[in-house]
């Protein structure tokens, strides 16, 4: 009687992240970075002008960009954020043998 | 200010025109139309031109607080990405998220200069409205001084004569106020206009569609804005006084003595649209005839103020050509002679000369000596020195 044996599987390969290390290092910058800039809008209502005479509406475009500028940034910090937490979620969840994927922002045009 | 600094600029103007033309005789109604005109000038220019320094001063300093804020921010989001090394998340996704961090910092790092930019055009505003309104302020104190016009005891030769140098004063007065206001709403424009390009620059979008990922739809940002909205480029024109220079330049080429001998004309080519193609002006293909040959031409031409320029042999049964050139005003000549050598015409000599055209610079070119073609013996091989420089024959505007 033939008897087939079935091929062992191979061991899944971990890799290394320290969840802790990864999030102090967040709290430490991008957190604060997403905060301060959600603080600007005194500053931007401020860079606008009182009485500018003919150039509100040249300051008052460049404001409504920036304060865009400011929101989008700040949008994607807070993905960014959510991206890292479901990385480290996968990462526990498959017994640290994955981290998922982060969806990457790339560098401006030259 | 409830009026715009361009009609503020118009009004002045129409009362100057008015006080220009004021007849001084009879000098009591000269005295009556400068006041009547001295009290438009009050209506129309009582206001000192807006933004004031101390509310720009203000601006700017909200624009250099918003540039130190993005700049912590950029190295906050540093941090986050320096202490996430690789012993910290290996892999593929903490590749992505360092890579991620990085491009963020790229993309943030545009806000700081343009916020620097805005805020230094604002101070430099806040300067020179500081001088307009100065400007106008001691206008102003001119001004005042005829809101009223009084005189006794003067003959009327006398009371013209007051009137007259009354008349003066207001004129110049005027004068200084439409400059303060032309010198503010310069400033302004500048400033406007350096304003909008800076927050163009931007590399962050400032509005994200609804529906997609906001990674993703920054990915998609390309940049750039609306900036001086309306301000499209012009097409490029030829200078206005195109025709005319040509005209004058081919009139002064056809006047040399070397072109006349060699029987060579320029031909002034039709006028054209503002933007249109135009032909340079040139000579028709001449064939003369030089019995000494090519060389003995240019020898004979360079020694009536033209310049060898190129001498190119282009090898055996291949023509010899000489360029020489030489300044007509502003334009430069280049006169192209070449020769074929056979047994048969010797003395056949091609001859075409091209005028630079306005809106095309061509810089005189260098001199050359030692000609190839010096020795009058036929071309054994290729070789040549100078740089050929023969203009163009049809042209369109480059510059706006």
């Amino acid at each position: 009687m033939f008897r087939c044996r079935l091929a062992a599987q191979p061991e899944a390969m971990t890799i290394r992240i320290q969840p802790a290390e990864v999030r102090g290092a967040w709290s430490l910058g991008a957190a604060e970075a997403k905060t301060d800039l959600d603080n600007t809008g005194r500053d931007l209502s401020a860079a606008q002008g009182d009485d500018m005479g003919e150039l509100a509406d040249d300051l008052s475009y460049a404001v409504t960009r920036l304060r865009g500028v400011t929101t989008t940034t700040s949008t994607v910090i807070g993905a960014f954020k959510t991206n890292v937490e479901s990385c480290l979620t996968t990462y526990e969840n498959t017994d640290q043998t994955s981290a998922g994927s982060f969806r990457a922002l790339t560098p401006p045009t030259p | 200010m409830s009026d715009t600094l361009g009609n503020i600029i118009d009004g002045l103007k129409t009362v100057l025109a008015k006080l220009q033309d004021v007849d001084l005789w009879p000098p009591w109604d000269a005295a009556k139309t400068i006041v009547d005109l001295v009290g438009k000038v009050i209506e129309v220019a009582t206001e000192k031109p807006d933004p004031e320094p101390g509310d720009i001063d203000d601006a700017a300093a909200a624009w250099r607080r918003i540039g130190r804020t993005w700049n912590g921010a950029c190295t906050d989001v540093d941090r986050t990405r320096t202490k996430t090394t690789t012993s910290v998340w290996e892999g593929d996704a903490g590749h992505g998220y360092r890579v991620s961090l990085s491009a963020l910092e790229d993309r943030m790092d545009s806000v700081q200069p343009a916020a620097a930019t805005i805020s230094g055009a604002l101070g430099t505003l806040s300067t020179e409205m500081t001088a307009a309104r100065k400007r106008h302020g001691d206008a102003w104190d001119d001004l005042n001084e005829h809101r009223t016009i009084s005189w006794k005891d003067l003959n009327p030769l006398e009371l013209k004569d007051k009137i007259g140098k009354i008349r003066e004063a207001v004129i110049s007065a005027v004068e200084d106020l439409i400059g303060a206001y032309q010198d503010a709403n310069s400033a302004i424009t500048t400033a406007a206009r350096t304003i909008r390009n800076a927050v163009d620059e931007l590399e962050i979008p400032h509005e994200l569609p609804s529906g997609i990922d906001p990674v993703s739809a920054v990915n998609l940002f390309v940049g750039g804005g609306d900036g001086m909205t309306g301000d499209s480029a012009s097409p490029p024109t030829w200078p206005t006084s195109a025709d005319e220079d040509i005209a004058s330049s081919v009139e002064e080429l056809n006047a040399d003595p070397a072109l006349a001998a060699l029987g060579v004309e320029a031909v002034v080519p039709p006028e054209a649209e503002e933007s249109e193609e135009r032909d340079a002006p040139k000579s028709e293909p001449h064939t003369i005839r030089a019995e000494e040959g090519l060389a003995g031409a240019v020898t004979s031409i360079t020694s009536q103020g033209w310049t060898l320029t190129y001498a190119g042999c282009l090898g055996p049964g291949a023509p010899q050509v000489a360029e020489m050139s030489r300044p007509v005003g502003e334009r430069v000549a280049v006169l192209r002679l070449s020769q074929v050598q056979s047994s048969t015409t010797p003395s056949e000599v091609d001859a075409v000369v091209v005028l630079s055209t306005p809106g095309w610079s061509l810089p005189q070119p260098s001199a050359v000596s030692d000609a190839c073609f010096a020795s009058g013996e036929p071309p054994t091989a290729f070789s040549h020195k100078g740089v050929p420089s023969l203009g163009p024959t049809r042209l369109i505007p480059l510059s706006p």
